[in-house]
C-alpha cells in the first residue's frame, strides 16, 4: 500500500492533468504533428489547447515550432527527448500505483 | 479501479495516431491497389506470353512481376499523397510517424520474418495439398488468407465505421461462393478471389474517404 501511495505522489504534476496527459500521449507515438492535428483529437478549444501547450513547453516536454505552408501558417509540435524520458517514467510510476 | 481506467484509457490515446493513418481511407485504397496490380498480372500473364514481341520464359515473367509493382507503388504513393496533402491535412492535420527506433527494430524484424515462414509454410503445402484433388484446404486457406486481415482491420474499427460490419460479412459470403462454385486448380480460383479482394478493399478505402470528407470541414485561415 505505501509502495502504492508513494508511486502515485511520485507522477509528474504537469504530465498528470487531464488534459496534458491526452497531448503527450498523442505525441508519444508519432515524430511531429501540426496543431490542427491536436485540436482535431483532443476535442479541446484552442484557448486550453495552447495554455496546454506553453505549459508543456516551459517544462522542455515539447517543442513548438512555427512555419508556413504557402501563406498559411503552420505550428508543428513535438515531443523533446526529455519529454519522452518523462512519459516512459509516468507511465512507470502509475503501473507501479496499481 | 481508477488507475486501471486511465492505463486502459492512456492506452486508446496512444493508439489514434495507428489510427489516423486510415482515417481517409488511403491504407485500404493502396491495400486494394496492390491486390488489383497482382490480380492485372495473373490476367495480363497469358495474354504478354502470346504476344510476339514481349521477352519469353523467366525474363519476360520478371519483367511483368517488376513492372507491375512498379506501377503500384507509383499509384499508391501518388495517390496517398494527393489526397493526404489536399484532403486530409487541411481538415484534421499533418501527422509525421516515427521512423523505425532500435527499442522496435527487432520487434519488426522478428514480425517480418514470421511472416514470411508462414506464407512459406503454406506455400509448400499447396503443392501436396494440389495432388491429392481439386484443392479444398487449398481453397479454405485461401478464403482465410483474403478474408482475415479484412475482418482483422474492421474489428479495429467497428465503432467508428458499422456499415464495415456488413461488407465482411459480404466478402466472407461472397469468397465462400467463388470457393464453392469457381472450379479449376489454385491458379484459375486465385483470379476471381483477387478480383473480389481488390474490389471490396478499394471499395471499403472510397467509402471511408467519403464518410471522412462529409464528416469534416476544411478550416479557412489561420491555425
Amino acid at each position: 500500500m505505501n509502495t502504492q501511495i508513494r508511486a502515485l505522489s511520485e507522477l509528474d504534476r504537469v504530465i498528470h492533468e487531464p488534459g496534458r496527459l491526452m497531448i503527450v500521449a498523442l505525441l508519444s507515438g508519432l515524430r511531429e504533428c501540426d496543431y490542427r492535428y491536436l485540436v482535431h483529437e483532443t476535442e479541446m478549444n484552442k484557448g486550453t489547447l495552447s495554455s496546454h501547450l506553453a505549459r508543456l513547453e516551459e517544462a522542455g516536454y515539447i517543442e513548438i515550432e512555427k512555419t508556413f505552408r504557402g501563406k498559411i501558417p503552420r505550428t508543428l509540435l513535438r515531443l523533446t527527448n526529455s519529454g519522452r524520458e518523462a512519459f516512459a517514467a509516468y507511465r512507470k510510476s502509475l503501473k507501479r500505483s496499481l | 479501479m481508477e488507475i486501471n481506467n486511465v492505463v486502459d484509457t492512456l492506452r486508446e490515446i496512444e493508439a489514434r495516431p495507428r489510427r489516423y493513418e486510415n482515417i481517409d481511407g488511403t491504407a485500404e485504397m493502396s491495400f486494394g491497389l496492390m491486390i488489383l496490380s497482382l490480380t492485372l498480372m495473373g490476367y495480363l500473364g497469358p495474354i504478354v506470353e502470346d504476344h510476339a514481341t514481349w521477352p519469353s520464359g523467366l525474363v519476360g515473367f520478371w519483367l511483368l512481376v517488376l513492372g507491375t509493382i512498379a506501377a503500384y507503388i507509383l499509384t499508391a504513393n501518388v495517390l496517398t499523397r494527393l489526397i493526404k496533402k489536399h484532403i486530409t491535412y487541411p481538415r484534421t492535420g499533418y501527422v509525421a510517424y516515427r521512423p523505425i527506433t532500435k527499442e522496435n527494430r527487432w520487434r519488426t524484424l522478428a514480425f517480418v520474418i514470421g511472416l514470411s515462414a508462414a506464407a512459406a509454410g503454406l506455400a509448400s503445402l499447396a503443392p501436396m495439398i494440389q495432388r491429392n484433388h481439386e484443392s479444398s484446404a487449398l481453397r479454405a486457406v485461401m478464403v482465410l488468407a483474403f478474408l482475415g486481415p479484412y475482418a482483422l482491420l474492421v474489428l479495429h474499427v467497428w465503432k467508428d465505421y458499422r456499415w464495415k460490419r456488413y461488407l465482411v460479412l459480404a466478402y466472407a459470403a461472397g469468397l465462400l461462393a467463388i470457393a464453392f462454385l469457381v472450379p479449376g486448380n489454385i491458379e484459375q480460383l486465385a483470379r476471381p478471389v483477387m478480383a473480389l479482394s481488390s474490389s471490396v478493399w478499394l471499395g471499403s478505402g472510397i467509402a471511408t474517404l467519403v464518410a471522412y470528407i462529409r464528416h469534416t470541414q476544411a478550416p479557412i485561415g489561420e491555425e
